[in-house]
Parts: C-alpha cells; structure tokens; sequence
C-alpha cells in the first residue's frame, strides 16, 4: 500500500488516534492516515481547527502516542521513541523559546544536547543565525525581541539540530498579514537552503498553496485529498475540499448527452472524462464564470450581491431555484452591474470539474 | 499567543495614599515601633533587679554576647553566644535544604497535574494551616515519644532530641516551600517544557536547565519563608528538643526570662535581625543578577 523505500522518507502508515472528551465520549483525531513524503519535500497540513493535522505533527514529534499503525523515517520506526530521541524538530505555534536565555543560548541548548565540541555549537549558532539574518540579535531575550523576531529565533533553534524533517504547528499564525507574507518567502528560502523535509500545519488555505510542494488536506480526522496546490485547487475530489480551498460553486443534477440539468441551471458542453449520469455534482471555480460574453451561455441570473476586492469582482449570483453561484470577474464592468438585476452567465466548459 | 513576560518593578505607583494608610498604621505600630524598642533596648543597661532596662546608654549587652571577663578582669572573645548562632543557622540551612528537595518535585509535580486535580492537592497542603501549630507539635510528641508510634514501629525515641526539633520544623515549613514555587511552575508554559524535549534533552537536563531556572523566583521566596522563620523558631526546639540544645530562640526566650538580661536579649534579637536581614539582602542581589 505505502512505499517504503526511500533513504530518508517519512512514512505514515494507518496511524489513528482517539481522544476522551470531556464528558468521556471517544473522539477520533486520526482515522487511518497515510502518508508517504519524500525527503526535501515541503508539505502542508490543510484543514479547519480540531481536523487532526497538529495530532499528526505531534504524533511525529513524540507529544502523543499512536493507537495504531505506524511512522518510519528513513527506513526506522520512530513512534515508539520518546520526543528526545526522534530526529524531528518542531517550530512552536507560541514559539516557546526559553525565556531566560538569550537567542544564541536558546540555540546551542539544542545542540549541547548532542555530544558537539564547543567550537563546533558555536560555529553552527552562527550559521544558522545567519540563515535567519538574526546575526545581529544573537544576545537579545526573547521579551526583547518582536513576534517575527522570535519567530525567527525558534526557525534557528529548530534547524540548528540539522533534523530529518521540520515540524511546524502554525508558525506564522500569530503574525500580521504583512509579516506573514514576508515570512513564507523566507520560509521556501529557507527551505530551499536547506533541503529538509517541511511538513507546515495551517489552517490558512491561501498559505497552504504559497508554501506546499504538496498539501493534504484533513476533516475530522481523515485524509481527504493529497497533492500540488495545482491538482488540488483545480481538481477537489470532494466538495469539503472544492469549498476549503479557494472559492467555488457546487451544483447538483444531471448530465445527459453533455448537458448538466440541475438547481436550475442548464450547462452545455460538459467535458467528455465527466460521464453522463443522475446526482452528479460538478464543480466549477469563480474565475471560469464571466458575465456579458463568452462562449457557452448558462442564461440569465438575477445578481443578489457585488463585493469590490480591489483587483477583482465578486459577484454572486442566484439561480432560478435560489442557488448561489460565486463569479470572479474584471473590475471594469462594475458600472454595469446592480443588485436586483439580471445578467447573463458564461462558462467556460473545460474548467468544469467532478466531484464524488 | 503567549509571551513569558518577565515581571518588573514599577517603582512610584505603589507610592503612599489614602488606600494604603491602614497598612503603614499596622506596619508602623506592629512592626517598626517593637523593632525600634528592641534596638533602642539593646543599647541600655539592666536594670536594678534584673528584669527591664534602665535609661543609661551601654554597649555592655553586645559586650556581653561577644567577650567573657574572667575574675581578673582579663577579657576574651566568648564563643558560646557565636556557637548557639552557628547551630541555628545549621539547622535552619539544613531544613531549608530538605524543604528544597522534597517541596522542588512536590510543587513541579503538583503543577503539571489536571486543573481539578491541582486544586485538590493544593488543599492538602494547606490543610496542616487549619490547625494551631502548638497542636501540631504536641501531635508530634506523642508520636516521637517514648511508647509513640514511632517507638512502636521500632525507631529509637526521638523526642527531646535535636532530631525531634529537625524533623518538627521541617514538618511545619515544608508547605511555605511547597506553595510559592507551585505558583510559579503553575505559570509555566507546556509548550516550552515539550520545546526542550523535541530540542533533544532527557528529563533531567530539562529540570535542571529550563524549568528549576523559570521557577527561581518561587524557589527564592521558599528558602526566604522558610529560613528566616526557621533560624528564630522556638517552639520547636522547645516542645520537641526538649531545649536540652540551645538555639537562638530559645536563648532570646531565657534572656528575657530566666537570667532577667533584657539588654542581651535584646542585642541577640537586633543580631538575628541583622543577620536575615543580609541573607535577605543577598538572595535579592541575586534575584538582580539572573533578571538581568
């Protein structure tokens, strides 16, 4: 089922983990999850809060223990070893710095660990300080110090150990936007200088195709969908997915002879791979709609909101039976466009896709 | 998110005001005016008949505590008062010592328990505080006494022994340990804990180096509740030990009583001041250095 070849690859095989609520009902975090990710790979956790991909990244770094199945990295098995054994290091949400040391005590405390000649440590501070450009800061404490500064700090404490693959439960949550933005390009920097495993936990959909070489998808514990940003944007295999990641309008009906029939809408010329059938769901991105002209017409529809995102449209419309459907357009027909009024749609048909 | 923040005196605002009056009243006439009554005691001569001073300035008192005058008139320096003052402060230093290293795990292992289960175990240890602490010491002569449970289960006898005082004072200051430094390991961040795991180091290393260092201030104000009390403590070494070995509390005690010398009883308190005062001082200066 799950390769294992591989030098230095994590494979997660049937892992599953289960909670006690509170009132001391079971809850499963982790239902059969595998996973196999090649060495160097960068590869995001996507899901909504409590879906079970921190469970998993704290299931790899040795905070929770696995009910079942198994994790091996470069050929070993490792989920039976306790956190300070395993060749994973984690990059904290809080970051979680030590806060009476100083950033370059924070990082040698890593490496002391090991048996490393002192010469040694303080010659890997300064490399990884460097990598972070945190040379300057190297004295600072962390109540010295911004939320990207300590992010940073605990980026370096982290690579410092040179671990396998590099854990990181919502590093960037609580930054601002700007600092954000700034920060994932540093990340794939990083990464690229590097070349070690990221697996990156987030719950921010857009920071998961700027990051992942590959993302997979969670809900309530499973493993919905894997792969690039490209195939999973363009082709959700459910519609939890279609609705996660990015925009999308699902519509439920038909397909006979190339033409779908259903919430009061009528498409032609449905791709051939989506065959004919009944209760078919078709998904179809905003940026595939376009209002006034085109080539396929799907027919007037009454306009039931505008929203002005600056370099873009947001228009949404209703269908005949009252079914949204979300279209991303160019901002110069905004002056033609009222709430209230009808519009005709157009699709292109190639961009239409399948879901189960 | 969470930042550890380190606490900082701001000096000005806790500044004297309407609010604050009833505690400088108390502070002032239940502490300043007695130790003020003391020193000034110290430096007068005894009086008449033994007991109280009379008004004529000397510094006989601390002559007294530190030279001996033989029948010659010679003067030497007189070590009895120093060796009782030295016993003391062994014997506090010793059960601050077994305070630390029972109440340290204590308290650590205290915070890292459920929330509901914490507050349960801290009630436990507060439970000793609901009853008097002479009732606690005469439980502990019945059972360190002759035919007391401890005879029975085969120990020797240990009361009126400085034994008996050692494990009584221990006993009765071992909570004051446990408490501040539980407050200050309830305050630390799991995160930081798991940090220093996945960063590679054994259980013990992260003891050691992360949390006995983030829970410092709770472990200062421990040794701080529990030595200063301990180095006067007299009930203790009166019930328990018998006073068959002379501690400076119980020497203060009989200079007030027995040998009618207020003026020295009065200079041994103003020393015992003196002295928790420096060690006081001194665990500050190094709160000051680990801060900075």
């Amino acid at each position: 089922m799950v390769d294992d070849s591989g030098w230095a690859d994590l494979v997660i095989s049937g892992v599953s983990k289960s909670f006690r609520d509170p009132k001391g009902a079971e809850v499963k975090a982790l239902a059969e999850v595998s996973l196999n990710i090649p060495s160097g790979e960068f590869v995001v956790l996507l899901g909504p809060s409590g879906c079970g991909k921190t469970t998993l990244l704290r299931s790899i770094a040795g905070f929770e223990k696995i009910d079942a199945g198994y994790i091996n990295l470069g050929g070993t098995r490792i989920d039976l070893l306790p956190p300070h054994k395993r060749p994973v290091n984690t990059v904290f949400q809080s970051y979680a710095l030590f806060p009476h040391m100083t950033v370059a005590e924070n990082i040698s405390f890593g490496l002391e660990n090991e048996k490393i000649e002192k010469r040694e440590i303080k010659s890997r501070v300064a490399e990884v300080l460097e990598l972070v450009e945190m040379r300057a800061l190297s004295e600072r404490k962390p109540s010295q110090m911004s939320g990207g500064q300590q992010q940073r700090a605990a980026l370096a404490r982290a690579l410092a150990k040179k671990p396998k693959v590099l854990l990181l439960d919502e590093p960037l949550a609580a930054l601002d936007l700007k600092l954000r933005k700034t920060m994932q390009i540093e990340l794939k920097r990083i990464h690229r200088a590097t070349g070690t495993t990221f697996l990156f936990v987030t719950h921010d959909q857009n920071e998961a195709m700027a990051l992942g070489d590959r993302i997979a998808v969670f809900n309530s514990g499973q493993l919905v969908q894997v792969g690039t940003p490209f195939e999973i944007y363009t082709a959700p295999t459910t519609e939890f997915v279609a609705n996660f990641i990015g925009e999308s309008t699902v519509l439920t009906g038909s397909i006979d002879s190339r033409t779908f029939t259903g919430e009061g809408v009528k498409i032609q010329q449905i791709p051939n791979q989506i065959a004919d059938g009944s209760a078919k769901k078709i998904i179809i991105r905003p940026e595939a709609f376009s209002l006034f002209s085109g080539k396929n017409s799907v027919g007037q529809l009454r306009i039931k909101e505008i929203i002005f995102a600056g370099d873009a449209l947001e228009v949404l419309l209703a269908s005949s039976t009252g079914h949204e459907v979300r279209v991303k357009s160019d901002v110069s027909i905004l002056a033609q466009l009222s709430v209230g009024n009808e519009v005709e749609l157009f699709v292109d048909a190639a961009q239409i896709g399948q879901i189960n | 998110m969470r930042i550890p923040v380190r606490s900082k005196r701001e000096p000005g605002i806790y500044g004297p005001n309407a609010v604050s009056f009833p505690a400088y009243v108390t502070g002032f006439f239940l502490v300043g005016m007695p130790l003020v009554v003391i020193t000034i005691f110290s430096f007068l001569s005894r009086g008449d008949f033994g007991s109280g001073v009379i008004r004529k300035f000397t510094l006989e008192a601390y002559r007294t505590v530190f030279f001996e005058t033989d029948l010659m008139g010679n003067s030497s320096f007189n070590f009895t008062y120093l060796h009782i003052i030295g016993r003391s402060v062994l014997l506090a230093f010793t059960v601050t010592l077994i305070c630390l290293i029972v109440g340290i795990p204590t308290a650590i292992w205290i915070a890292l328990q459920k929330k509901s289960t914490q507050r349960v175990l801290i009630a436990l240890v507060t439970i000793p505080f609901w009853v008097n602490v002479l009732a606690r010491t005469y439980a502990w002569m019945l059972l360190l006494s002759e035919g007391g449970l401890f005879d029975k289960l085969g120990s020797p006898v240990l009361l009126y022994t400085s034994w008996a005082t050692f494990i009584g004072l221990t006993y009765a200051f071992l909570p004051f340990m446990v408490l501040p430094i539980y407050a200050s390991a309830e305050k630390l961040d799991r995160s930081i804990l798991e940090a220093a795991f996945d960063l590679g180091a054994s259980g013990w290393r992260v003891l050691i180096r992360i949390v006995i260092p983030m829970i410092r201030f709770g472990i200062f104000a421990g040794i701080a509740i529990v030595f200063i009390p301990a180095l006067g403590a007299y009930v203790q070494p009166a019930l328990l030990g018998g006073n068959k070995v002379m501690l400076i509390g119980s020497l203060i005690n009989d200079q007030f009583g027995e040998s009618r010398n207020w003026p020295v009883g009065s200079a041994l308190a103003v020393l015992l001041l003196a002295m928790t005062g420096l060690i006081l001082l001194s665990t500050r200066r190094r709160k000051l250095e680990f801060a900075s």
